[in-house]
């Protein structure tokens, strides 16, 4: 009876699933590969250590800023503002510095700022409840206002001893702002495993019910991940001024956005929330870094850079979504 | 049509702009004047078509980011074609069209057909579309001196410009193809409930690739106005307004979540935007100033216009509450937090609890669920819980896991009386009950789902203890014999697995009682004797289980003694050394009231339905039946023995992979569900809410959803028609209240049922599938239904009909069919017993201890009423 009813348990070569299942886990790392082996057979200049560096150091602003972003998404929500909030605390950053404040002073003024804008996604999303496309749309136009104002005293040229370090030094021969994002890197990851805060985001935007059955506490959290990622747009924000040297309305918007978006999702974060790694975020802005860089390096015009941009985009997209389909298809059974 | 003629976000803002008008006009009075008006209109135009057609995309549920950037490309092949051709006209706006419509249909394609997340699709199209109007312009703008082209954006009629000629003409067609359409119908249906849509014949798939095309037309005329406006062609044009135009869309109530939104109140919302930037810069406001005030009345607006803001407000604030007094009450009883965490698995308490139900009831308004129920459960036994469906073990469930108050009675914790107002308290309590949904976090591991919300750090708000958590869910997990690594994502788990990790984690909190809802509904065979097995592991380590189940098999297997539960009492407290299955049944069954669904006999004609051998490849293994004009055909199996599986292959919902389906003496298998309606089939699903009703569409628009495809014309609503149709049907299906215009989510199951049946009826079919129709109905609206269903044969159709309530098909079908595991396994003219039914059911021979004693059973109850 039983042999009868139970249902057939079809077995496929464990093979052909533990491919599937490297597959599906370093999609983006292999991604990658493919990309500079790529690069390799059609020029193999592109991948000079001197522009293997330029790749590295690009990637930098659109990592951290990918990283707050993938935050955001763990957690089932979406962040808008931070493109143009990166802006805002540069500015608020380069004013300082213009008006003489010590650089820790205007370093803490530009991370309130940043986490200021968080806060106030985070009571929209959080408290009131707004859907978070919305809410941080809205805070997003605010944001564009409050760069307007803050530009209005000009184009600011930073001279700062500590900065010009972060933006253009080395250590050992490395530069730093490769450095800097490494150890932003390092410290999300330590976040993000380490913490209950960490933890409870994956949990919120895996099942939102179930966590907060479980006693997880979900406005609290919903707003301490706006905050986090307005901390981000500030850390951000620090890289580029340290880099550029050069502050203006324009060092930043939503083409940044956009990069830290891509970065993240080609790094196999899930829009739904529950998934998503420090690993495969930054992953993802070497490749986004790799691809703008290397157009450059092999004649692509400026222009057409965009284009091959978006045209990669849409096809990660698309691998994306195959990529989960390939998932769903998993055996089930996982034992010890 | 249904609604009324402005929605309340388009009233709110009218007000709103007519308010800002004034107080503009206030601080300075040429702000009335008919130029600025007009130059407010221009400024909007754009804005305005392109949020259109973003209205119908956000109605199907989804999202276009590529307006903008789709514009920008349009403009710049226009331009380039412009110079090719030599300034044609025809051709430079054929491009500009084209352009445009490709994008939408590259959006449509990415969404509607390979199911990618519209934001990440557009979010894609909006990266290409703008790197390649860069790329062909290579960044250059062009200036246009072709008037034609021009036209759109430039000329005015009689003083008025075109664009908001344009602007109004669009709107109206808008208003129409919403309105007035069945494809404007079927964006509703597909936003506002997609398996409802698909349960109701609505190609969804096409209508959701039409709205990306739709949205693409709008883009087009877009870049026409906009190259009219600026006299160039500028790549970087349209930077920004997917933003607008989605703003206008939420401003004006058209909800992300899709099927609700309307274009007039859209149109609405992109002027009050308008309004109030061209008011502020003609105050003189700088520009940073608009950008924030916007940011501010974008807030406003949408708390203002969103229903479903305003009540995820008035949740929010009472999950605070009861957080609250949650808190407050954790205060009052101190100890807790020093029992969790360290003390895994109870290891230390291994007191031996009782609990004592006394003398339980539970009101509702109209129903006595509950009515004196007693009985007892101790640690280290396993007691089985049973009784058909409606009999009450569900409200007991409820009841003991704090999700109710009994109305009279008691619960006694080793013989102190305990009153939980809460989950949380049953929960202290030690009394979990395994849900079949799961209260699991998929994309956390074992080891993370055991300690989520009570987390082991090193020191207050301190980093997780990780290693720590996980040997103790390894302990635990040792413990208790489950073969899952704790390191495992629950995701990847079957769910047998997972209900181990649930019932682990469940033992984790020092739960003592354990209470399982039909745990091995879902289970295959092998993961079936696993969960005995741990059942029988938790019941020697002193854990005590309250097992629901309606498979005797494993209750005699697993259970010492039974509690059966019959319409809100307890018939009996058998220990099972003692009772015979046969017995059992009969205990559960009991005698009924055979007449409250009348019985009519109408004569008998051709098959009407018949199917043969079909299997869908799953829980579907093999069926035979047939179903003839004039006859009800009772469908009766347990849960999950393929009931509602037959009815969705029949239907065209899922694959045909073995066997023959005949519909009206034609061959079914492969058509689809609206071809089905087409030849005559109904269709009226299990689950109500989640496949049956478009919750925020009124009950005409619910009724005609299936018949304005028949009955439409060229795809436009015959409003009238449809209005008398709807009428007649609400005075015969006695709908209540008759209110056509009121949605649907405000009516009564039964009044919600009716309206679904409605739907069909009105296509006058000649089958009728209808999966359970009286489920959660009550007693009045489910012998209207009934009477429906009599006057339905007695007219000719041939109806199939399961019911989660035996006795009520059996009264009122000619046959039954019995289903188990898959396979049709007998066939009863009219008059069978309930008990043989039963049997055959639940498949009895293979877990009867003595065959002699389930004969003499039949004998006791049978004959039924004849």
């Amino acid at each position: 009876m039983a042999e009868l009813t139970g249902r057939a348990e079809p077995a496929p070569p464990p093979w052909s699933y533990a491919v599937r299942d490297l597959v599906v886990r370093f999609a983006p790392q292999l991604l990658l590969v493919v990309l500079v082996v790529a690069l390799l057979l059609v020029e193999p200049s592109t991948l000079r250590p001197g522009n293997i560096v330029n790749v590295l150091v690009a990637a930098a602003p659109i990592a951290t800023l990918a990283l707050g972003a993938m935050w955001v998404f763990i957690g089932g929500g979406l962040d808008l503002s931070a493109g143009y909030g990166v802006a805002m605390c540069a500015l608020v950053l380069g004013a300082n510095l213009q008006g003489g404040t010590p650089l820790g002073v205007a370093v803490g003024q530009a991370v309130l700022a940043g986490m200021l804008l968080g806060l106030t996604n985070g009571v929209l999303v959080g408290v009131v409840g707004m859907p978070a496309f919305i809410a941080t749309l809205a805070t997003m136009v605010c944001v564009q206002g409050v760069t307007l104002v803050l530009g209005g005293v000009g184009t600011v040229i930073i001279d700062n001893a500590v900065l010009t370090l972060i933006g253009t030094g080395e250590l050992g021969g490395v530069p730093t702002p490769i450095l800097y994002a490494l150890g932003v890197a390092v410290l999300v990851w330590v976040l993000l495993r380490s913490s209950a805060f960490g933890l409870r985001t994956y949990a919120l935007g895996s099942n939102r019910e179930a966590a907060v059955t479980r006693g997880v506490p979900a406005v609290r959290q919903d707003v301490l991940v706006y905050v986090f990622s307005g901390l981000m747009t500030a850390v951000t924000a620090i890289l580029l001024v340290a880099r550029v040297q050069i502050v203006d309305p324009k060092i930043a918007g939503l083409n940044l956005l956009l990069d830290a978006f891509a970065a993240a999702i080609l790094g196999g974060t899930s829009l739904f929330g529950g998934r998503g790694s420090v690993f495969g975020t930054v992953t993802g802005a070497l490749i986004i870094s790799l691809i703008t860089t290397s157009l450059v390096t092999l004649g692509v015009g400026a222009q057409n850079v965009q284009l091959l941009k978006g045209a990669m985009i849409v096809v990660a997209v698309v691998v994306d979504a195959l990529v989960r389909a390939l998932e769903r298809q998993q055996p089930a059974s996982v034992e010890a | 049509m249904t609604r009324r003629a402005l929605s309340q976000p388009s009233l709110v803002l009218l007000v709103a702009v007519a308010l800002a008008a004034v107080a503009f006009s206030l601080a300075r009075p040429s702000f009335l004047s008919a130029g600025n008006a007009f130059n407010i209109a221009e400024q909007t135009a754009v804005i305005s078509l392109v949020a259109f057609g973003m209205t119908a995309v956000i109605l199907t549920r989804g999202i276009d980011l590529s307006v903008g950037s789709s514009l920008a490309l349009a403009s710049v092949v226009g331009g380039q074609v412009m110079h090719a051709t030599g300034g044609s006209a025809a051709a430079t706006i054929a491009a500009v069209f084209g352009t445009a419509l490709l994008v939408g249909a590259l959006n449509g394609l990415l969404v509607a057909v390979f199911g990618v997340n519209a934001f990440m699709a557009t979010l894609g199209t909006y990266a290409l579309a703008g790197g390649a109007a860069v790329s062909i312009s290579r960044g250059a703008s062009t200036n246009v001196g072709n008037d034609a082209v021009l036209w759109l954006g430039r000329a005015d009629v009689a003083g008025v410009p075109v664009s908001t000629v344009l602007t109004v003409v669009v709107l109206a067609a808008f208003y129409v193809l919403t309105r007035r359409t069945v494809l404007g119908r079927w964006w509703y249906a597909a936003g506002g409930n997609r398996t409802a849509a698909v349960a109701s014949g609505i190609p969804v798939r096409w209508a959701t690739f039409v709205a990306y095309l739709t949205s693409g037309l709008t883009v087009g005329l877009g870049a026409l106005v906009t190259i009219g406006r600026l006299s160039s062609i500028q790549p970087l044009a349209g930077q920004g307004l997917e933003f607008s135009a989605i703003t206008a869309a939420v401003i004006g109530g058209t909800s992300l979540a899709g099927g609700r939104g309307d274009v007039v109140a859209t149109f609405l919302g992109s002027v009050f935007v308008g309004v109030i930037s061209a008011g502020l810069s003609f105050l003189g406001v700088s520009q940073a100033m608009i950008y924030v005030l916007t940011g501010v009345f974008v807030v406003v607006a949408v708390l203002v216009s969103q229903r479903e803001v305003f009540a995820a407000l008035g949740e929010r604030y009472a999950t605070a509450r009861a957080v609250l007094a949650n808190r407050l009450g954790r205060l009052r009883r101190p100890g807790r937090g020093a029992r969790r965490g360290a003390a895994v698995a109870g290891s230390e308490d291994q007191r031996v609890h009782r609990l004592e139900v006394e003398g339980v009831s539970k009101m509702f308004p109209g129903v006595v669920a509950l009515e004196a129920v007693g009985f007892s459960i101790e640690s280290g036994e396993v007691v089985a819980l049973m009784g058909e469906n409606g009999a009450g073990k569900s409200t007991l469930v409820k009841i003991l896991s704090g999700n109710y108050r009994p109305s009279a009675g008691g619960i006694l914790l080793d013989g102190t009386p305990v009153r939980h107002s809460g989950p949380e308290d049953a929960r202290r309590a030690g009394i979990a009950v395994i849900h079949q949904h799961f209260t699991l976090v998929p994309d956390l591991t074992v080891a993370e789902n055991m300690f989520i919300g009570e987390e082991l750090r090193w020191w207050p708000f301190g980093p997780l203890r990780r290693r720590l958590m996980r040997s103790l869910t390894r302990d635990l997990l040792r413990e208790l014999d489950v073969p899952v690594s704790p390191r495992a994502r629950v995701g990847a788990l079957t769910v047998g697995q997972r209900q181990m990790i649930e019932i682990a984690k469940a033992i984790h909190e020092r739960a003592w009682l354990v209470i399982m809802d039909e745990p091995t509904s879902a289970l295959s065979a092998r993961e079936r004797d696993r969960l005995y097995e741990f059942v029988d592991r938790l019941r020697r380590r002193g854990t005590a289980i309250l097992y629901i189940s309606h498979k005797l098999e494993e209750i005699y297997h697993l259970a010492s003694r039974a509690v059966v539960l019959r319409d809100g009492q307890v018939v009996g407290r058998p220990s099972l050394a003692e009772v015979a299955p046969g017995q059992l049944v009969s205990m559960m069954v009991g005698r009924r009231i055979e007449n409250l669904f009348p019985y009519v006999a109408a004569d008998v004609g051709e098959d009407r339905l018949s199917v043969s051998g079909l299997s869908d490849g799953g829980l579907l293994k093999d069926v035979t039946l047939t179903v003839r004009e004039g006859e009800v055909v009772g469908f009766v199996g347990l849960m999950g023995s393929g009931r509602t599986e037959l009815m969705r292959c029949v239907v065209g919902l899922s694959p045909v992979v073995a066997g023959t389906v005949r519909v009206m003496g034609r061959k079914g298998g492969g058509l689809s569900l609206a071809e089905l309606a087409g030849l005559g089939v109904a269709y009226v699903p299990e689950d109500r809410l989640a496949d049956g009703i478009f919750p925020d569409l009124s009950v005409a628009e619910n009724m005609g959803i299936l018949w304005i495809r028949q009955a439409s014309g060229a795809g436009l609503l015959q409003v009238r028609r449809e209005r008398e149709r709807v009428d007649e049907l609400i005075s015969d299906l006695a709908v209540r209240p008759p209110d056509p215009r009121r949605q649907i989510r405000f009516l009564s199951g039964g009044n919600q049922q009716k309206v679904v049946l409605g739907k069909w009826l009105a296509l006058r079919p000649k089958l009728f599938l209808l999966d359970d129709p009286t489920r959660g109905v009550d007693v009045g609206a489910k012998a209207e239904i009934h009477d429906l269903i009599a006057g339905l044969k007695s007219a000719g159709a041939a109806v199939l009909l399961t019911s989660s309530e035996m006795p009520e098909v059996l009264s009122v079908a000619d046959r039954v069919v019995v289903m188990r595991h898959g396979v049709s396994v007998a066939e009863y003219p009219r008059g069978v017993s309930e008990e043989q039914v039963m049997r055959d059911a639940f498949g009895e021979r293979a877990a009867a201890p003595a065959p002699g004693e389930a004969a003499v059973a039949r004998h006791t109850e049978g004959g039924g009423d004849g």
